[in-house]
């Protein structure tokens, strides 16, 4: 494969990996901090 | 007459030819697009001056001795003020839309299409794969970016990439909405979103430290970029160093860009950008920004198709970064089919998601190229 090719796959791909990879840990997170801020209110009140 | 001779050769006139003449002209034409018309002019202004200073004869692009060298050298060559400038970008960005709806991470990463689909077209064009890499970026709207690449893979193409890449940024509002309205229908123009949830301050500190760790261990050569521009973002979302994060989207964002500008400029003398290749890399320059605004379109029709609440495709375009024009210009495409249908914040996501996503393409052109 010429390595405009292998430039083009391994760069798209790459983009589009990351950005699954940092969907997903991204809703994680987000579910993770909503918890967190929820048991804290509950702990508070 | 010996004194007059005397003082004439001490004089630079000899020095000067027709190409500094046309790039003074050129100098000055930015200088006027930048005060009169209002063209990025934190940017352009600088850039102008340091392309007016080096078709001077002097020596202050001497490798070694000249003071704009230094600037470049330690700066760009370096790799230094890139990541600075991301430090700032970072500190000024709310990733508020992108956590509350993180599917426009997607419509980031699809605008990245027109990147490579430019590399092809600087390829076939005769550019070297490096300086197609570097003429790719440019579709990323993301000037930074584009210099830091170029300083890595194609230091030779870093002023003329630069200039083209925020003279098209500036162009945005000119450039998108014919192509916006080519590849959508009036309905889809008009398909109005759910109004985003509230993110909370937790949410929004986790952001950066996900973000840096997954993209280093993904695409480590982007983390200098990713780093600083995640630091950044810390500073500003943690709330505890308040002065930091002004300082670095203030004093040291306006710092930086002096000498970024100034030094840009600076490697545009006659002899390098008087040649038909900088024609090519304006005529690719605009190619990538059609590509990445129809590459993002594209992506959010394909991601209606799987989609229960569908999303308004203009929201794509803002996939290309160019923070906050690009997604300015999708409200206002949306607006004019249906004035009350307010997209500005949901095309944010795909804004700030198009910085991350031109970044980690930047980052797999050098892991590949290197």
């Amino acid at each position: 494969m010429s390595l405009a090719l292998t430039t083009f796959i391994s760069g798209i791909s790459g983009v589009f990996l990351v950005m699954t990879f940092l969907l997903i840990m991204i809703k994680l997170s987000s579910k993770l901090a909503i918890a967190l801020e929820k048991k804290q209110e509950k702990q508070e009140s | 007459m010996e004194l007059l001779q005397g003082m004439w050769t001490s004089m630079a006139f000899d020095n000067l030819y027709w190409g500094n003449l046309v790039m003074w002209a050129i100098a000055l034409t930015f200088v006027y697009l930048a005060i009169k018309k209002g063209f990025e002019p934190l940017l352009l202004l600088p850039i102008a001056f340091g392309i007016l200073l080096v078709n001077l004869p002097s020596e202050i692009m001497t490798p070694g001795e000249g003071l704009l060298w230094r600037f470049y050298h330690y700066g760009e060559e370096w790799a230094i003020i890139p990541p600075l400038i991301f430090l700032g970008i970072g500190a000024m960005t709310d990733f508020g839309p992108v956590i509350a709806n993180p599917k426009t991470l997607l419509l980031g990463a699809g605008a990245q299409g027109g990147v490579y689909v430019t590399f092809f077209g600087a390829l076939a064009l005769g550019f070297n794969i490096d300086q197609a890499a570097v003429i790719g970026i440019i579709g990323g709207a993301d000037g930074p970016t584009t210099i830091f690449l170029a300083s890595k893979l194609a230091p030779e193409m870093m002023g003329i990439c630069a200039v083209a890449a925020y003279s098209y940024m500036a162009l945005v509002p000119v450039i998108q909405p014919p192509v916006m309205k080519l590849l959508t229908t009036e309905a889809q123009r008009k398909i109005r979103m759910k109004s985003l949830r509230k993110v909370s301050k937790l949410e929004k500190i986790f952001f950066p430290i996900i973000t840096v760790i997954v993209i280093t261990l993904v695409v480590p050569d982007a983390a200098a970029l990713m780093g600083m521009f995640c630091f950044g973002n810390l500073m500003r979302e943690s709330g505890v160093v308040d002065r930091l994060s002004l300082t670095a989207q203030n004093e040291l964002m306006n710092i930086v860009t002096i000498f970024l500008g100034i030094s840009v400029g600076a490697t545009m003398p006659a002899e390098v950008f008087l040649t038909t290749k900088v024609i090519g890399v304006f005529i690719l320059g605009s190619v990538a920004f059609c590509c990445a605004t129809a590459c993002g379109i594209g992506l959010a029709h394909l991601m209606n198709l799987f989609l229960k609440e569908k999303i308004n495709p203009l929201i794509g375009a803002a996939g290309v970064s160019a923070v906050p024009m690009a997604a300015r210009v999708a409200h206002k495409v949306g607006s004019e089919a249906d004035k009350k249908n307010y997209l500005l914040m949901h095309a944010m996501g795909p804004n700030v998601a198009g910085v991350i996503g031109t970044a980690v393409a930047a980052g797999m052109f050098l892991s590949v190229l290197k």
